[in-house]
Parts: C-alpha cells; structure tokens; sequence
C-alpha cells in the first residue's frame, strides 16, 4: 500500500503534465512529452498546493486543493482534443553507435545517482535545514504551518525562499502518512532524470539526432549534476525547469509552428520562480531575451500573442510568488542588499572585481568532472558552427545563449552587492548555481554544433573559416590562461609541532552585532572549531576561513546567550584537533 | 529535411565528446560504488528510537521547546542539531531559553538521563534524551 501511495503521487502529476503537453501541441514527440510532463505536472501539483498553503494556512486544505486541480485538470484534459497536430517533424535517420554510447553512459550514470543517493538519502546542507525541514513543518503541523516555517528560530536559513518544493515534498509525506525518505529522493531522481531527459529529446527537435545523444552523454557524465540531485538540493529543481523553459523556446523559435509553447514555457518559468530566487532573475533575464527577439523579429502582433501566452503560463506561479513575497516573506539579504550606491562601489572596486573573477575561474570545474568537456564543447562549436540563413532571423540557440549570459551576469552583479563575505559567498554557491545553467549551457552549444535551421546545411564550411580559427584559438588561449592563473593564492594550514594563535574583534556583542575572528597562518580553508558555552563543552562548529584568515560572525535572536570560548581547530578531512595556543572569548549578551 | 552531414572534424570532435562522457560517468560510478546500499544506519536508528520522545513533545501545550546538549564533545556539531529537529517536527528546538518551560536534553556522551540542578525531570524519553521543565 505504502509503495502505491507512493507511486501513486509522482504518476498523477506526471500523467497530466504529459496529457497537457499532447493537448497544446500534439506534435511533441512522446519521449519529450513525458518529460516535460515530469516537469511540468509536478509544478502544476506544487504551485496549487503553494497557493492553497499561502491562503489556508493548513496542510489538509492545500492537499485538498492540489489534489482536486490534478482530478479537474485531468478530465478536462480527458475530454479535450489535441491541438496542432500536423504531420510532425521529419525523423532523421538514427545513429546505432552513438545510441549504444549513451545507454552505456547512462547505465554508469544510473548507477552512480543511486549510490549517489544511498550517501545524502538524509539529505545534505540546505536540503536538511532548509528544504526538507520546511515540508516537514507543513506535513506534521498541526495548525499553521506558515507560522512554523517562519518561525524566528529558522529565520538564519532564508525564509524568503519561496516553498514549491517543500510543498511537493509535504504532498508526498501526506499521502504516504509518514516522513518516509522515499518521497524526496523520488522526487530529487524524477527532476535529475527529467532534466536530461528533456535536454535529450528536444535536442532532437532542434538538433541532429547524434548531437541530442552527446549532451545527454555530457549531462549524465556530470557528477556534480547527479550529486545535487541526489542531495535533494532544490538547483536540481531549478535547473529541470530551467532546461525545460529554454527548450520549449528553442521549438518555438525554429518552427513558429508551435505557437502554443510560449505558454508551457510560462509554467516552466513561474515554476523556477517559486522554486529559487534564482527562478526570478531567470524570469527577468527570460523576458529581456524574448523582448530582444521581439526587436529582431519586427514581428510585433506574433511577439505580443507569444508574451500573452507566456504570461497565461505563468500567471498562477508568478501569482503565487507574489503572494508568498507581499505578504510572508521577509526581505532577502541579498535582494535588500542592493542599492545603485552599493553596486557603483562595487564595480570600481578592483579587489573585488579580482576575487569575483577569480572564484568564477575556480568554479570551471563546477560539474566535478574527471575529464571537462568544456574545452572540446567549445572548439567543436566554434570548428562546427555554420551562421543560420538570414530568412530565420531568430536562432534556435538564441534564447539558450541570451539566458546564459545574461543570468552569468546577473550572478556577478549579486556579488558585487553581496552583504557576505564574497569569497565564502561564491565558494558555497557559485558551483551549484553554474549547474543550474549547465544544461542550458549544453543545450545552446548543441545547436550552435549542430543546428537544425532550415537551410543551414547548404552553408558551406569555408564561410567564416577565419571567425572558427579565431573562435578555437581563443578556446585554447583561454585554456591555457586559466591553467596558467594559479587556483588559490594564499591557502596556509598550521605548520606541523605549532599551535595557531587567535583573535576575536570584539570581546562582547549583542543581537545583530557582527564579530571577526582572525586566524593568522590559516587561510583559504573549511574548518571546524570546538567550544564551549558558559565553560559546557558544544561539540563543533564548521566555517569558511577566508585567504587572509578570517572568518565573521553575526548574533542572531536565536543565538544562545552566553559566554563563549574557543578551544581547538581541524580540517574537515583530519581527525586530529589542534588547540589554540591561547585562551580568547566573546560574550553575546 | 536534408541529412545534415557534419564535418569530418566536428565528426571527430562529437566522438571525443562521448569518449570523454563515458570516462567521467565510469570514473563517477566508481567513486561512488558501495555495498550495501539503502541499509539502516544511524540516523533511521535515532528516527526509530524517538518515536516515542516524537509522541511526548507534541503533546506538550507549546511546540517551542529549549535544547540542550550535556556532555557535547568535539564530535557534537549543528548537523547533529539539525538531524534532530528533523525527526521532532513539528517540535521547535530552540537553543536559547527565552519564554520556555520544557527543556529536552541530551545526553551526548553518556546517553544517560540524569537529574540536573536547575531543572525537574518530568521523563526519561530513553536513548540519551530527558524531557524537563524549568521550575
């Protein structure tokens, strides 16, 4: 029984995300179909279960109301027709071998995502305390999960993040009637599968069929893509919707054909939206680039009936969102953080500048790889890609590319503004928010490689033969500079038979009061430290120690009052602790 | 539609391309390999033996309760914290005493539930952890 309730609340929203997709356009293949019905369901069962939450305030009532949406959505679905069935696109003659290479990729990949999912099945760092945590307050309480959730004790862990996903996680915890493990990690495996899956199957609407099989093999080879699935991170939700919004516009923009997908992509979109702050910038960034293609199309009747059927798509997550921003959320540090005065400051700051540039650089592996495929991506794109004829004036890689860049930058400008310290802030999150990106990212070098534009194959190879000589040489040179670029300038650790000296900024502080506390010789590293409180031993805490040894601390509401001691220092990697070499301590009254 | 031909070196490319996704999904398999997998393991064990404390705390008449930790070595960390209030939801662990009554402690080393000073024991929940209440 237990596995049927189980199934039974994944295969529901699934099944309607799928029959959605086959009724605004039937001329979406099946394999696309489920998967961007795997999305899609999924964000339609979490935005109402969001919604009735907002509004409710009770479990019961939003379960209910999901539950009913799903039940209503599907017989209508069920009573209505298909819409834009044609002749559907012309299948390309399909390629054995490099089929046979992503079923072995795929069978490895497969593999490592459940052992993967065996280590983090608690779920780790922001899926423990922020995500999981918060479905778990909705799922058990009582009377007001809301208040719950905002509770001040939770407030250090972005109670502004909207709550589609601890939404989807309660729903299942729901059906199931217990906390059970099974329901976040189906859910972390639905949207890491989805995602390439919706990468693959709509590269092959707007690509070659050999090239949708290489992305896939170059997502699935992505360890980190697998690993923030598995921790049941919500990037990898993010992501999925991400990769499904730009896809959709990459149909849309290579065969006009499609009118209806505009408004998929909305749902897509607002889903991002209510899923991670991020999803906002990517909403923001995602209608610039549509408005941009509005001012090269000079097609303005078509580009406004694109915009009314993204906004009829998104109208119930951005609805949603708004609701839960005006009237629950507190403001975000990072978002509040922003003034022109603050972002003048810090574009002419260089240092800054320096280190944003630098953690960008660090984070190129961000996927984890063995081997990265970034550099052969991009001289096979540069040797491969052919300009589309002038007739189709909108690329299908357009919108992929806008979005990339455009999102790249967005991430900059929140540095720049960033109220943290900036080399922790982009240490903890920058890789996570370049895998968001990444099969967007692959998406748009696929069909730069491989296009499937009309006309396109006529295009000789020798036009723009120096612009690709120019493009592959400077892969390599960039290549060679950031291997050329040393990884960290500074990272020091105690020098074996010392003992490390520290020192605290303050010696009192009281609630929103910062502190520093400098480690000299130490810098560039995760580290724990033992203390205590009042002179009761408190185990450890872990914090990043900048380059140059320092690492600032906040008081909180919550922080327990009292006097506090710092004792010793390791390594997350080492067992053995290190005392300080001398006795130091902060009062937080 | 045509046939799109790629070019021999775009050909040679995409092949190198999938070569290298097959090392990087080998190498990731690899490094991850274990056995057994999805087996009982420390935290499903606190999960089951605080079904009971679960019961206890969401009878109490306010779901903020104070968390203390007694005996916390150097391998006590907020995960730990963090763990717990998973598994104790809807329960509020607070870690200061502001406005509270009840206080649950745990016994980190000894997971042995002793009477303290400043506070009545109102019940031993087992495993370590003691439901008391401020005078």
């Amino acid at each position: 029984m237990f596995a049927v309730l189980t199934a039974f609340s994944l295969v529901v929203p699934v099944f309607v995300g799928s029959l959605l997709v086959k009724r605004i356009s039937a001329d979406i293949p099946p394999g696309l179909r489920v998967a961007l019905g795997a999305a899609l369901g999924t964000a339609i069962a979490g935005t109402m279960y969001f919604l009735s939450l907002l509004l409710s305030d009770s479990s019961r009532v939003a379960l209910a109301t999901s539950e009913s949406v799903l039940g209503g959505g599907l017989v209508i679905l069920l009573w209505s027709r298909d819409r834009g069935l044609r002749n559907g696109t012309k299948a390309q003659p399909s390629n054995r071998f490099y089929i046979l290479i992503f079923a072995i990729v795929a069978i490895l990949a497969g593999a490592a995502l459940i052992f993967d999912l065996d280590f983090a099945k608690h779920a780790g760092g922001d899926a423990l305390v922020i995500w999981n945590l918060r479905a778990r307050l909705i799922a058990t309480s009582r009377t007001t999960p809301l208040s719950a959730i905002l509770d001040r004790v939770f407030l250090g862990f972005h109670p502004d993040y909207p709550l589609l996903l601890p939404a989807l996680v309660a729903r299942g915890w729901q059906y199931t009637g217990s906390g059970t493990l099974v329901i976040p990690l189906a859910l972390a495996s639905l949207f890491t599968i989805a995602t390439v899956g919706i990468a693959v199957a709509g590269l092959r609407q707007i690509s070659t069929y050999s090239q949708s099989w290489i992305a896939g093999c170059i997502l699935a080879g992505t360890p980190f893509l697998l690993g923030i699935g598995a921790a049941q991170f919500a990037d990898i939700v993010v992501c999925c919707f991400m990769t499904a919004t730009v896809v959709l516009y990459g149909m849309y923009d290579l065969d006009l054909a499609f009118s209806r997908l505009p408004f998929l992509a909305g749902m897509a979109a607002s889903a991002a939206a209510c899923t991670k702050n991020e999803g906002i910038l990517f909403v923001v960034v995602l209608l610039t680039s549509r408005i941009a293609v509005a001012f090269v199309r000079r097609t303005w009747t078509r580009s406004w009936r694109e915009m009314l059927e993204f906004a009829a798509g998104a109208s119930l997550g951005l609805l949603t969102l708004l609701i839960f921003k005006l009237t629950y959320s507190p403001p975000g540090e990072i978002v509040s953080a922003i003034t022109a005065q603050k972002l003048m400051a810090g574009m002419t700051n260089n240092q800054l500048n320096l280190t944003i540039l630098r953690g960008f650089r660090n984070s190129l592996n961000f996927g984890q790889w063995y081997l990265n495929p970034i550099p052969l991506m991009a001289i096979h794109a540069a040797v491969a890609w052919k300009p589309a004829p002038a007739s189709t004036k909108i690329a299908p890689w357009f919108t992929a590319t806008f979005v990339l860049i455009g999102m790249l930058c967005g991430y900059y400008i929140l540095y720049l503004v960033s109220p943290y310290d900036v080399e922790w802030h982009i240490q903890s999150s920058l890789d996570r928010l370049l895998v968001q990106l990444w099969p967007t990212c692959v998406v748009a070098y696929s069909v730069l490689a491989s296009s499937r534009s009309p006309g396109r194959e006529r295009s000789a190879f020798s036009r723009g033969r120096a612009l690709r000589i120019a493009a592959v040489l400077a892969v390599i040179a960039v290549t060679l500079a950031i291997n050329a670029w040393p990884a960290q300038e500074t990272q020091t650790w105690i020098v074996t038979g010392t003992r490390p000296h520290i020192e605290l900024s303050r010696t009192e502080i009281t609630t929103g009061q910062s502190y520093t506390v400098k480690i000299p010789g130490i810098g560039g590293h995760h580290v724990y430290i033992s203390y205590t409180l009042d002179g009761t031993p408190m185990g450890q805490f872990a914090t990043h120690v900048g380059t140059l040894g320092s690492a600032e601390f906040q008081g909180s509401p919550t922080t327990p009052k009292g006097t506090y001691r710092f004792l010793a220092i390791r390594k997350p990697e080492d067992s053995v602790w290190v005392s300080f070499e001398n006795d130091v301590s902060i009062t937080v009254k | 539609m045509a046939r799109l031909v790629p070019s021999n070196s775009a050909r040679l490319l995409g092949a190198a391309l999938l070569a290298l996704s097959v090392w990087n999904a080998g190498w990731i398999a690899r490094q991850n390999y274990h056995w057994p997998v999805f087996v009982e393991d420390d935290w499903a064990r606190l999960d089951r033996d605080l079904t009971y404390a679960k019961g206890v705390l969401s009878r109490l008449p306010d779901r903020h309760i104070e968390y203390r930790t007694e005996g916390a070595s150097d391998t006590y960390d907020t995960d730990t914290y963090y763990r717990l209030q998973n598994i104790l939801a809807p329960s509020i662990l607070q870690r200061d005493t502001v406005e509270d009554r009840y206080v649950l402690v745990e016994f980190w080393t000894t997971r042995t539930v002793v009477p303290l000073a400043d506070l009545t024991l109102v019940e031993d929940l087992g495993h370590g952890f003691g439901l008391y209440r401020r005078p």
